[in-house]
């Protein structure tokens, strides 16, 4: 068991980039993130496929852990993913200013 | 609930804050063990339009060590569902309800129960059960004993379980204990930090009629004994097992201005545990309390030096000046406090033959030795009471629990393990003056009583 707190995780999460996405588009974010994001497209991802796309109903919460190493935690259904990636951290961080 | 608002930030998520935990040797029902998980402190049974009921986005467990190492080894899971039946009225009920399938009843709940093995495997022991409602009053649940009967429900493998409203069985007198310690029947021995004398008077129990949500289970105990084998040696370390109950809510929570755009994300995180009754709330200090709960057993190393040395103790010589000398001079790590709450007593120190020692794994578990079956006649103060299959043994609904504890902070269990201690003559005059007495169970599971209802207790 990890050894935070849910309030704990709430207001670490308070103090970084949160974004969350639900189906295809964003949903909570700023409209200035949002339009950000996606001002800035990914150079080289490629579209999602059918198969790979949030299902309806489905919603992803991102959450920048530490922008300068670029650690982002993923939250989806029950499950988390960790993604170090410099780039996309800096990009989700300089949208919100 | 001697685990009710023990912790800051769980105070303030009632539906998550595990109160009381029980796990006995069915006293009906040979070869089984019952184990009650309750949850919501403080119910108000008057709580209309919106009665209380368990969370949705809650995932409660109750978990079992066979190997003494802190880790669950067999976990029950328990997933709740809402369903509001009659969208058009702000009403929980718009007639009698008389069956757990009433038209009449809008606002109902569903669970789930899921077991899962130290492997891993799960299994779903029943998709969709009926929570009983809460209970209203004569009009609106009539015949509420009967009708909450029939939420018992059988699960396969000969197991049985039961979640919903029920009275609340703990007794404390909360406004004495948390006043600096000035219990009612000996104030007029407390120091009262040079304010007016307090006068000697009897406990009030502060969680008198009021209610709990419980989640209780009863298995056999070949479900839950190290290699499933009803054990039949109580001496043997493989005969107790570990016991505690958790609560979880995922780690993402987004919320919108539209109610209806709320979701969680992330896997389910720890917020509240409950083993032994009161370890959080009197011997973990208070700004590692909320971190407690997130922990598992096997970490409770961490917290060892409150119970090596417990505040409570120092505080009683304090408060009762002159009353606790062989207490205050002893300052020897408490063995038997260790002994008792995280690693079980060994054989040999109350009898030969009696036992709750799982090994050498500190961990704050609630230890019942399934070898020792019931007692005939309970005495609430258990192992201190010369009644092995009470607390702490497990913890039957009328153990009680505040003043053996408070028995054994005091240094009456010192001797246990120390010969050279001399308890204080101060111990036999320690009365919380709250007794069970006026309780009402129920003499077979779900054991704990009917609910208060708020026609009956409005205030």
């Amino acid at each position: 068991m990890e050894a935070v707190s849910r309030r704990g995780f709430l207001k670490q999460a308070g103090a970084a980039a949160v974004v969350a996405v639900a189906g295809t588009s964003l949903v909570t974010a700023p409209a200035g993130v949002a339009g950000a994001l996606a001002g800035h497209p990914a150079t080289h991802e490629p579209d999602l496929t059918p198969e790979e796309t949030l299902k309806s109903g489905e919603s992803l919460v991102a959450q920048v852990v530490d922008a300068p190493t670029g650690e982002i935690s993923l939250f989806i259904g029950e499950r988390q993913v960790t993604l170090h990636d410099k780039s996309i951290a800096a990009r989700l961080v300089r949208a919100t200013r | 609930m001697s685990s009710h608002r023990e912790a800051p930030e769980i105070a303030k998520d009632p539906v998550a804050d595990s109160t009381d935990l029980y796990a006995f040797v069915s006293p009906d029902q040979a070869g089984t063990v019952t184990i009650i998980a309750n949850y919501i402190p403080l119910e108000g049974p008057a709580a209309g339009p919106n009665f209380y009921e368990f969370g949705d986005d809650v995932l409660y467990e109750i978990h079992i060590d066979t190997d003494g190492d802190g880790w669950p080894d067999i976990t029950y899971q328990f997933n709740f569902t809402t369903q509001n039946s009659i969208p058009t009225t702000f009403l929980y009920n718009v007639g009698p309800i008389e069956t757990l399938t009433s038209s009449n009843w809008n606002r109902r709940q569903f669970y789930s129960v899921t077991r899962v093995d130290h492997h891993g495997r799960t299994q779903v022991l029943a998709p969709q059960l009926r929570c009983p409602p809460c209970n209203i009053g004569p009009l609106s649940t009539p015949g509420y004993a009967a009708l909450a009967a029939t939420a018992v429900y059988p699960l396969p493998g000969g197991r049985k379980v039961f979640a919903g409203q029920r009275a609340e069985a703990f007794f404390v007198d909360l406004g004495a204990i948390f006043d600096l310690g000035d219990l009612r029947p000996i104030a007029n021995l407390h120091n009262t930090f040079g304010l007016p004398a307090l006068a000697a008077s009897n406990g009030v129990n502060a969680t008198a009629s009021v209610n709990v949500h419980s989640i209780a289970l009863q298995v056999p105990i070949t479900d839950i004994a190290p290699g499933g084998a009803a054990p039949s040696d109580p001496s043997a370390v493989r005969s107790t097992v570990g016991i505690w109950t958790s609560a979880s809510r995922q780690k993402a929570r987004i919320l919108d201005s539209n109610a209806k755009s709320r979701f969680d994300a992330g896997p389910f995180v720890q917020v509240s545990r409950l083993g032994n009754p009161l370890f959080n709330e009197l011997l973990v200090p208070l700004s590692k309390k909320d971190e407690w709960n997130t922990q598992s057993p096997a970490n409770d190393s961490h917290y060892v030096a409150g119970v090596a040395h417990p505040e409570l103790a120092g505080l009683l010589n304090v408060l009762y000046p002159g009353d606790f000398p062989n207490l205050a001079a002893y300052a020897k790590p408490r063995a038997d406090l260790e002994a008792i709450l995280l690693t079980g007593i060994p054989a040999g120190v109350i009898s030969p033959t009696f036992s709750t020692y799982t090994g050498s794994t500190q961990a704050d578990m609630l230890r019942l030795n399934l070898a020792i079956p019931a007692s005939k006649t309970p005495n609430p103060l258990g192992v201190v009471g010369g009644d092995v299959a009470g607390f702490p043994n497990g913890r039957r609904i009328v153990d009680d629990v505040v003043s053996i504890e408070l028995l054994a902070v005091a240094g009456a269990t010192i001797p246990l393990v120390d010969s050279s201690f001399t308890k204080d003559g101060a111990i036999a005059a320690i009365n919380t003056g709250v007794t069970g007495s006026g309780l009402t169970f129920l003499p077979s599971f779900p054991y704990m009583g009917t609910p208060y209802s708020g026609f009956d207790v409005p205030a």
